[in-house]
């Protein structure tokens, strides 16, 4: 009886751990086909020149938008995109057209991680202070 | 870093909608100015754009 419940308890065990492994999927920002099954019709023949395409800002913070507008976010956007859809081989077919909403951007150099090496953080290293032992002894 | 959400549409109709974002380390931690790292989110950012048509 009771190696009867051991093997029904190691059974659950290892479907939860296979459905756990299987059902994994990968972040939005790793795939970005976050709709599978959807189709957007490609014509490799179209010129990216001919596809509506939108960026819209508007859901930016006022100074993430002002430093956005400053570097021409917008147009070098667009610009990057059309010239990825040529040199991808990828444009979508008329009369398909695009909205690029800007939903997060900052601009600013990102700051180093404590922890890293000391070439890597300077500043880290120069204000961390030693840390007193708390062994209890 | 720079997040975007696409949809692509078709006579009113979405067709499609994803998100793409480039982490702030694409900008790169050693590249010298605002330009630089700038270009390189918004060619990474496009590049994933065009991926997910």
């Amino acid at each position: 009886m009771h190696h009867a419940m051991m093997m029904v308890t190691r059974a659950v065990l290892l479907v939860a751990l296979v459905s756990g492994c299987s059902g994994r999927t990968p972040s939005p920002s790793a795939s970005p086909a976050a709709s599978p099954g959807a189709v957007v019709p490609i014509e490799p023949g179209a010129s990216p020149g001919d596809v509506p395409l939108s960026v819209d800002e508007t859901r930016l913070s006022p100074e993430r938008r002002a430093a956005f507008d400053k570097l021409s976010g917008s147009s070098r956007l667009a610009a990057a995109v059309r010239e990825e859809m040529a040199r991808q081989g990828r444009v979508p077919a008329p009369p398909v057209q695009l909205v690029l909403v800007v939903t997060n951007f900052a601009s600013d150099r990102p700051r180093p991680a404590c922890g890293l090496a000391r070439w890597q953080a300077p500043t880290c290293w120069t204000s961390r202070r030693p840390r007193r032992r708390t062994t209890g002894c | 870093m720079l997040d975007v959400e696409t949809t692509a549409a078709k006579d009113d109709r979405v067709l499609k909608q994803w998100k793409t974002g480039s982490g702030s380390v694409v900008g790169g931690l050693i590249r010298p100015g605002v330009e630089g790292r700038f270009d390189r989110l918004i060619g990474t950012t496009a590049e994933r754009i065009v991926a997910g048509l």
